[in-house]
Formats: C-alpha cells, structure tokens, sequence
C-alpha cells in the first residue's frame, strides 16, 4: 500500500527524518479547531480524535482508527518501538508535542477490519472509559485463539447421513453417498488486541459442501472485554455474532413412475408415507446454534 | 340363472389356547394396538403419522350382532370378541388409523358408496360362495357394485383370497367356488390377498399359511395375486380374512402420499413391488406377485 504523502500531514517537532512530506507544522499548544482550521484534510480524523478526548475524562484516547491506518500502514512513521504508552500518548496529547495525521487507505478487508474497530471502540467506550487504547500494528497484536475442524451442522450433516432405504425395485439408497462431506468445515478464531483490556474477536470458518448439503462459509465477529476488580480478580465479558454459516440442504429428483410421476422431494423422506411435495418443508435450513454468544466470566487467582 | 345369497364368510382359523376373557368394544379412535402382530412397516407409517388420511376403507362384511362372535387380540389393552367385520374394519383401522372406516353388511343389496373425492378402498374378507361350475351367477347389489368399481378402476377392491387351501377359482373340497373371485379375475383393480404363516423378511423368510389358497396356474390370477402375513400366534386370529385388511391399509396409505394417483395406479403399486425374496421357496403358482410390501410401495423407482 502506498501512503498518499500529500495528504498526510504531519504535526510535529523533534521527531526526526520522516519519508513523508511536512506539509505544516503547528507549534505547541494547539487545539482541534486548529487541526481543523487549518488542515481540512483532517477534519474526519480531528472530528473524531475529539469525539474521542470528550469521553476521555482524565486522559486522551487515541484514535483507533488512526492507531490501525497509520501504525498499520505507516509502519516507518511509527513503528512500534514509537508506540506511546498511554501516560506518553497523554503526555504528548497534553502538550501538542507530537501526533500525526495520515490518510492512507487500506485495502478493503483492513478497511472493513478497521471498521469493525471503530464500531466495536464505539460500541465499548462507554465501558471502556478508563482502558488505555493503544495504537498497535494489527499482525503482531492479533494471536490465533482457536481452530477446529468440523462444526455442530457438519455433525447434523453427518446425523443425517445415517440410514437409508430402499426403492421401489430392491435396490439400496444410502443416505451417506449424499450426506458425505467433501471438504469439512474449519474454523480459525483470532482475537486482535486494541488495549490491554479490550480486545476484538473475530475469525471465520470455510463452510462445507456434500453432495446434498451445503455449509456457507461465516464470518464470526465480536471482542473482549476484562475488567480487573481486584489484584487477583477480574471480570471479562465477551459477545460475537456470526454472519453467514447457514447449513441448506438440498433436493432429490425422485422418479415414482405410473403412481407418482417425477417430483422433486427431500431425498431423505422420498420412501416415507409423506406426500412428496411436502416433504420438501422438510429440508433443513438452519442457521448455526451459537450464531450469538455472550460470555461474562468472573476469574479469581489464588 | 341363480342367485347365490349370503354365502359363507371367510373361514376363521381358531388359534390355540382359547381361554380368551371377553373385552369391552375399542375405542376405534385411539389405537394403542398390540403391534407384534404387524410388519415393521405398518409400525414406521403409523409411527410418522402418514397413515391413510384423506382416503376411504369401506370394510363389507358380517357385522350382524346374531353373527358368531370371534375373540382375538389385536390391541395392547386386552381380548376382544366380536363379529368378523368388527374384526376385519379394526384391523383395517390399525394399519391405516388415517383413513375413514366404513362398515358396511356384505350381501344385503345394498351398492357401496363411495367417497367423492380421495382414494376408495373396498376390503372384501368374505367369499360368494356356490356349487363349483355355475354359469351364469347373478351377485346381489353389494358385490355388484364392488366388482364394477374393480373393473372400472374406481376403487381398489381387496378380496381375501380363501381358506381352502386351493388355487384361486378352482373347486374346494365340497366341490364349491368363489363367484366373487370369478366375478373379480382380470379386474383392473382388484387385488386377491392369500396368507403367509407370518412377516416375512430376507432373513426370515414366511411360508404360505397352512389354509390359505393359491395362485394358481393362471397367469391372470397370478397377476393380481399377492400375500400378506397373518400372525395368528400374536393375535388368536388366522386365515385369508385377515391378510386382506392389511392390503388394504397399505393401499390407503399409498393414496394418502400419491393423492391424485387412481384405484388401478394403487393397485399396479401394490403388486409391482412386492417382494419374493421374503418367502421361502417362492413360486408364483403359490405366492402370486409375493408379499406386500409397504416401504417399497411407497419408494421411488430411482432416486438421485
């Protein structure tokens, strides 16, 4: 990604060689209306750095958003090694000796991730008020949380192979030739950490496809929030979502002859007593069990 | 011409240990039957619930209460005695309890009705029986009518096949025959039902039961000639008259999934897919077109 130097602008002093062009300087003390004023390029990124600072009631909260694009995306602005902790991020925000605007535009999944960070900082700030937001790179602040193979719909899919029937003629139809799974479903969980006591959890699953069935892929999205009550004691709450993931389950084309005809039916219920059109109500269609999740758990350490 | 009248019910075949205690009539709306008498079949369908709904089952027989009354067990509760078609109507019931049961006195003149919409289903566990050789046999209005919705394809007409242990049509031992039989060869859909000794499977094969009658030699009789099991060691209740209602639920129940299929489509079903390889040493001269077989009748041809 390319960071559009003409529209970073860089506020600062004393920060040494930059790659990017200074394209104004403010002198120490400064307010947002003068970000504002003077460089409407920023105004999205000010609007909201302030909107940020007014729910910070004993110190400045950076930006998230501008922590992901430009620590992210910038990476040889602020590299890691530059990250300010929070008592430096309210230093420097305190005494307008350092911060930096950029508008670099991440690729559309990192915008969309970003996004969510955004939301998910909105959603949170009222509970996260005294959490220090870091602006950290997002590779090194995600970790793999969890992973599996299979789901509760691939074993509906794999409940649903069981059995079988016979037709009219004698000739067996086993259900697992149709139920079979081709590829089986993965999940990979991820949790990105935005502030030592927030954190973002997301991951997806690839969906999973039988002849008769498909699993659609997902995209599992949420965070994580800790609260320490005491030294040994703290409170974490989690909530995800899951887009996606639905199990569909597919029809039969069944040959009845003189009696019947040709129908479409549930394969699974074509030799049953039930009508053949009215055992296509029957296909499963179903969203995943746990496609909403909320955790509160209290941890004691002793 | 003659007439032949009220002639003989089917012959009941007494079970053994007759120390049976009189019961009060079934509820015929709640039947929590004895169900070791049935195939595995019956209890699937009645178990899912699709059990002949929107369909008919005109039982005509003897339901005279001056008739011999007959104990059996058919239900979990306990012994009956009844007359033969109270019989034959709750056995009908109990393989398909979807269906609408009609009672109707056999041989009174009277034609059977049939219901305007859905399938019909006419249960004949009964014979007209007279000297073997008659020509010219005139049936009262009831059979009238049965044999000419048989031959008209307006309703699957189920005649139990008899208990003489003869082939179809031919002469028993008083030197008689059925003319309702005669009366029904060839129909388009009419289906005679002969006795096997019990359910039969592929691992456990069933015998032609001891009374029941055959096939026989002709080919048209054999087309439209199948078996069911009669499991009288379950309920004290043997012979032919017992194997057709059986037959009959299971025509029911193939209309109650097939609903725009007509009498003659019922019938052809029934016969088309039964199943030889559950009978001991099948012969089509004994067993016909072989066992009824529900699951198979309700199966597709192909499937994919």
């Amino acid at each position: 990604m390319i960071c559009r130097t003409k529209r970073c602008e860089f506020l600062t002093e004393g920060m040494g060689a930059l790659p990017f062009e200074i394209i104004g300087l403010l002198q120490p003390p400064f307010t947002f209306d003068t970000i504002r004023n003077n460089y409407p390029g920023c105004l999205q990124r000010a609007a909201h750095w302030q909107t940020q600072r007014k729910l910070a009631t004993q110190s400045y909260v950076a930006n998230p958003l501008y922590a992901e694009t430009c620590s992210t995306s910038c990476q040889r602005i602020f590299p890691l090694s530059w990250i300010p902790r929070a008592a430096d991020s309210r230093l420097f925000l305190e005494s307008g000796l350092a911060t930096s605007f950029c508008e670099c535009k991440p690729p559309a999944l990192k915008r969309i991730l970003a996004l969510a960070v955004v939301a998910l900082s909105c959603f949170s700030s009222s509970v996260a008020t005294h959490a220090d937001v870091l602006p950290v790179d997002f590779f090194q602040s995600t970790h793999l949380i969890g992973g599996k193979q299979g789901s509760s719909l691939s074993d509906l899919a794999k409940s649903l192979s069981n059995g079988g029937y016979e037709t009219a003629e004698g000739s067996n139809v086993r259900l697992d030739k149709w139920y079979a799974a081709r590829s089986v479903d993965i999940r990979l969980d991820f949790i990105t950490q935005i502030s030592p006591r927030l954190g973002v959890l997301w991951g997806f699953s690839t969906g999973e496809r039988g002849e008769k069935y498909t699993i659609d892929p997902s995209f599992k999205y949420g965070f994580l929030a800790v609260y320490p009550i005491s030294k040994g004691s703290k409170f974490s709450f989690s909530a995800t979502t899951t887009i996606g993931g639905r199990f569909r389950e597919r029809s039969c084309t069944a040959d009845y002859g003189d009696i019947g005809g040709v129908q479409q039916v549930n394969c699974r219920m074509a030799a049953t007593e039930m009508d053949p059109a009215q055992t296509l109500n029957h296909l499963v269609n179903q969203e995943p069990s746990n496609r909403n999740q909320v955790s509160l758990q209290y941890t004691i350490n002793f | 011409m003659k007439t032949v009248r009220s002639l003989i019910a089917a012959s009941i075949v007494a079970a053994t240990g007759s120390a049976f205690a009189q019961v009060e009539a079934v509820d015929m709306a709640a039947p929590l039957f004895n169900a070791n008498w049935q195939s595995s079949d019956v209890k699937a369908a009645f178990n899912s619930g699709y059990t002949g709904q929107g369909t008919r089952i005109t039982v005509v027989d003897e339901y005279r209460a001056t008739a011999q009354q007959i104990t059996g067990r058919m239900l979990a509760a306990g012994l009956q005695r009844q007359t033969h078609g109270y019989w034959t109507s709750e056995e009908a019931n109990l393989t398909a309890p979807g269906a609408t049961i009609v009672r109707q006195q056999f041989a009174t003149g009277a034609p059977i009705s049939l219901a305007p919409t859905g399938l019909n289903v006419i249960n004949a566990s009964y014979g007209m029986v007279a000297a073997y050789g008659l020509t010219n046999v005139r049936l009262g209005g009831t059979e009238t009518s049965m044999v000419s919705y048989a031959k008209n394809g307006q309703a699957v007409v189920v005649k139990a096949a008899g208990n003489d242990a003869v082939n179809m049509l031919t002469r028993n031992v008083y030197g008689q025959n059925d003319y309702l039989s005669v009366n029904l060869k060839g129909a388009k859909s009419a289906i005679f039902v002969g006795a096997l000794d019990k359910n039969g499977s592929a691992t456990s094969k069933a015998n032609i039961a001891s009374y029941s009658n055959r096939a026989g030699t002709d080919a048209v009789v054999q087309k439209q000639f199948l078996m069911a099991g009669v499991a009288a060691n379950q309920t004290g209740l043997a012979g032919t008259s017992f194997a057709a209602p059986i037959v009959s639920g299971y025509a029911a129940i193939l209309g109650s999934k097939f609903k725009t299929a007509g009498a003659t489509q019922i019938t052809n079903q029934l016969l088309n897919t039964a199943r030889t390889d559950t009978i001991n040493g099948y012969n089509v001269a004994v067993h016909g077109r072989g066992e009824a077989s529900l699951t198979r009748a309700l199966a597709p041809v192909a499937i994919r």
